[in-house]
C-alpha cells in the first residue's frame, strides 16, 4: 500500500495541452475520483500515472519515489482497470488473472492459490476455465478487477469502471468496487464523468476541466458547496440566477435578481459585498413549489411564476417555472405531482441552500 | 437470401461459374490417367505411366519442386519478419507518412513483376557472382511482401491496442507483450498472408524465368520448358499432384484458422 503524489504534472501534445500543472496527493488507502467531461485531461493523467504517457514536465511520486521515464509501465507496480476491460481474448479467465503473476515469476503453486483467492474475492470462483467472450459484461468486469488486484499493486487505477454497464448492474458493481477497495485498503484513483459515481465511491473528488483541477474536496463539499458555477453545473445544479448583491440584511445577504429580492444565508455568501454582480445556483430538489394562493407574493424567499414545462422522470417530476426571474427555475418534485403546465405557482427558494458566486464577465467560471 | 430462398437466376449463375472454374481441373485430372501418348479426353483406359514419368530425374520436376520450395519457404519466412514488423509499425504508431509507407509496402502488387526482374537483372550483372537461389529469392522477397503486409494490417485494424497496455501494466516487458499477447492474437492474419505469399511465390513465372539460372530452375519454369518440347500427359499428372497439394493446404487452413481470414 502506498501514497501517491502528482507534482506540477503537465502534458502537452502537438496541438493541445491535455493536463496543465496538476498537483495532488492521495493518502495511503484513500480513493480519489477524477471527475470531468471527456477531454478534461483525466484519462491523460491516469495514463501518466500508469507510465503509458511521459509527462512533459512534473513528477509522479509513489511512496516518496519518483516514477520517471526510466521506470516504464511494466516496471511499475500499478494495477489498472480499463474501461473496455481489456481482457485477453485468447486466454481463459484463469490465465487472464494469472498473467501478472506469471510475468512476475511467482511460483506456480502460489499463483494458483492467489488466482483462486482473487476470483473468490470478485465472487466468480467457478469460471476459471471460461473464455472472456462467453461471460456477461458484469462478469468480465469482475475478472478485470481480479486481474488488476491479484498482483497486489501499490496503486489501483480505475478508468470509467461502470460506464459500460446497464443501470442495475452499475449499482451492484459500485457497491462491489467500494467493498473491495475498503477491504484491501488499496490507494485508488478512479476516473469518471459521472458525478453520482464519484461522490458515492470516493473519499475525495477532484473536479477537472481543461486539464486543471477546478475543485478538490470531500464528496459533501463538492456536492453541496461547489466552488464555481462550472462545478455546480457539473454536480447537477440546474437553476442559475444572475443578480446584484445589495448587502447584508440580518443573518442574510440580499441579492437583487431581475428586480426581485432573494435572501441567502451569510455563511453561503462569504465575501459578497453590496454592488457585486453574482450568480446564484440552486439545486432542483431544494426548490419547493405549491399552487399559487395569490397572497404570499413578497413574502420572504417566495416568488410566483408559471409552469412552462413538466417532464415526468419516474422517480421525480421536473418542472420549468418562468416569469419569476429572467432565467427559468427548475424545481423537481419527488413523488406525486398534481401541477400541470400553465398553472400559476409559488416557488420557495430556501436561504440556506443557495450557492453564490461572483460573476466574472462572460466566462462564468 | 433474406427469405431463405434463392431465385432461379442466382442458382443458374452459381452453377455456371462453378462449371467454368471446375471443368478444366476435371479434364486435367481425368486426362492424367490416360495411357495414350497425347492428352485425350475422355481418357481411353487407365494407366499411371505419366505419374511415373513425372518423377523421372531426367525430367527435373522433382529438382524443380525442391528449388521452388527452397525459395518459397525462405522468402515467406524472411517476409513474415519484415512484413509483420512493417504492418505493426504503420498501424500502431501515428506519424505523417504512415499511409504513404503502407502504400509503399504494398506497391509491388501494382507494379508488373517483369519490371522488378529487369531492374534486378541490371544490378546482378553489375555485381556478378550471385547464385541462382539468391537471384530468385531477392525478387520473390519483393513481390510477395504485399500479401503478408496487407493481411497483417487488416487483422491489426481490429486489434485492441489497450491489450498491450494491460499486459504492460501487469508486468510484461515489450518482448513478452509481443510474444504473449500481440502475436498470438494476430497470428491468423499472419498465417493467411504467409500462405498466400508462399502460393504466389510457388506459382510465379514472369519474374522467376528472367532471374533463374540454368542450375536453379523452379517447378513452373520446368513445366514451361517441358511444354515447349513435348505435349504428353506428364504435365496433366504433375498438375493433378499440385491440385491435390493445394487442396490439402486449403483443408488444413480451414481446420486451423478458418478460410474467412483469406477473404479479408
Amino acid at each position: 500500500m502506498a501514497t501517491l503524489e502528482l507534482v506540477h504534472l503537465r502534458k502537452e501534445y502537438k496541438r493541445v495541452t491535455a493536463v496543465k500543472d496538476l498537483s495532488l496527493s492521495v493518502a495511503d488507502g484513500e480513493m480519489l475520483a477524477l471527475l470531468g467531461e471527456s477531454g478534461c485531461g483525466k484519462t491523460t493523467t491516469l495514463r501518466m500515472i500508469a507510465g503509458f504517457e511521459t509527462p512533459t514536465s512534473g513528477k509522479v511520486v509513489v511512496d516518496g519515489k519518483e516514477l520517471g521515464p526510466n521506470v516504464p509501465a511494466y516496471k511499475r507496480n500499478i494495477g489498472i482497470f480499463f474501461q473496455n476491460y481489456a481482457l485477453f481474448p485468447h486466454m481463459s479467465v484463469y490465465d487472464n488473472v494469472a498473467f501478472g503473476l506469471r510475468m512476475r515469476r511467482v511460483p506456480p503453486e502460489e499463483t494458483r492459490k492467489r488466482v483462486d483467492e482473487a476470483l473468490a474475492m470478485v465472487r466468480l470462483p467457478d469460471l476459471g476455465d471460461e473464455y472472456p467472450r462467453r461471460l456477461s459484461g458484469g462478469q468480465q468486469q469482475r475478472v478485470a478487477l481480479a486481474r488488476a488486484l491479484v498482483t497486489r499493486p501499490q496503486i489501483l487505477l480505475l478508468d470509467e469502471p461502470l460506464s459500460n454497464l446497464d443501470a442495475k448492474l452499475r449499482v451492484e458493481m459500485q457497491v462491489e468496487i467500494k467493498r473491495i477497495q475498503r477491504e484491501l485498503g488499496i490507494t485508488t484513483i478512479i476516473v469518471t464523468h459521472d458525478q453520482e459515481e464519484a461522490v458515492s465511491l470516493a473519499h475525495r473528488v477532484a473536479v477537472m476541466r481543461h486539464g486543471e483541477i477546478m475543485q478538490l474536496g470531500t464528496p459533501e463539499e463538492v456536492f453541496d458547496h461547489p466552488s464555481s458555477p462550472f462545478v455546480a453545473d457539473f454536480m447537477g445544479f440546474q437553476t442559475f440566477l444572475r443578480g446584484n448583491c445589495q448587502g447584508q440584511v440580518g443573518d442574510c445577504v440580499a441579492f437583487n435578481c431581475s428586480g426581485k429580492r432573494v435572501l441567502v444565508e451569510k455563511d453561503m455568501a462569504v465575501g459578497m459585498e453590496a454592488g457585486m454582480p453574482a450568480i446564484l445556483a440552486i439545486r432542483s430538489e431544494n426548490i419547493s413549489v405549491r399552487p399559487s394562493k395569490g397572497a404570499s407574493e413578497g413574502e420572504q424567499g417566495i416568488v410566483s411564476g408559471v409552469i412552462a414545462h413538466k417532464t415526468y422522470r419516474g422517480h421525480a417530476t421536473r418542472l420549468e417555472v418562468t416569469g419569476a426571474f429572467a432565467e427559468s427555475l427548475f424545481p423537481s418534485i419527488v413523488g406525486r405531482c398534481d401541477l400541470s403546465e400553465g398553472d400559476e405557482v409559488e416557488v420557495e427558494l430556501p436561504a440556506d441552500s443557495i450557492c453564490v458566486y461572483v460573476e466574472k464577465g462572460q466566462d462564468a467560471n | 437470401m433474406r427469405n431463405g430462398q434463392v431465385n432461379l437466376f442466382c442458382k443458374t449463375m452459381a452453377v455456371l461459374v462453378m462449371a467454368f472454374l471446375l471443368a478444366p481441373l476435371v479434364v486435367i485430372i481425368l486426362a492424367s490417367f490416360t495411357p495414350t501418348q497425347v492428352v485425350t479426353f475422355p481418357p481411353k483406359g487407365f494407366s499411371l505411366d505419366w505419374y511415373v514419368n513425372a518423377f523421372k530425374p531426367s525430367n527435373h520436376f522433382v529438382s524443380g519442386l525442391i528449388d521452388s520450395l527452397k525459395v518459397g519457404i525462405t522468402a515467406t519466412l524472411v517476409d513474415i519478419v519484415l512484413g509483420v514488423t512493417g504492418a505493426i509499425c504503420v498501424t500502431r504508431f501515428d506519424f505523417p507518412a504512415k499511409r504513404a509507407l503502407l502504400g509503399f509496402f504494398t506497391s509491388p502488387m501494382y507494379v508488373p513483376s517483369v519490371t522488378f526482374a529487369f531492374v534486378l537483372l541490371q544490378i546482378y550483372s553489375q555485381i556478378g557472382g550471385i547464385s541462382g537461389f539468391f537471384r530468385v529469392l531477392i525478387g520473390h522477397l519483393v513481390i510477395i511482401m504485399p500479401y503478408i503486409v496487407r493481411n497483417t494490417v487488416s487483422i491489426l485494424h481490429t486489434f485492441d491496442w489497450t491489450l498491450e497496455d494491460a499486459a504492460a501494466s501487469l508486468g510484461a516487458s515489450p518482448i513478452k507483450v509481443a510474444t504473449k499477447v500481440t502475436l498470438p492474437l494476430i497470428r491468423p492474419g499472419i498465417v493467411a498472408g504467409a500462405v498466400l505469399a508462399f502460393l504466389y511465390s510457388f506459382d510465379e513465372v514472369a519474374l522467376t524465368s528472367l532471374l533463374s539460372t540454368p542450375r536453379f530452375v523452379t517447378l513452373p519454369i520446368r513445366l514451361m520448358n517441358y511444354i515447349e518440347l513435348t505435349f504428353d500427359p506428364t504435365l496433366a499428372a504433375v498438375s493433378t499432384l499440385l491440385i491435390v497439394a493445394s487442396l490439402a493446404i486449403i483443408i488444413l487452413m480451414d481446420k486451423t484458422i478458418g478460410l474467412d481470414m483469406f477473404l479479408k
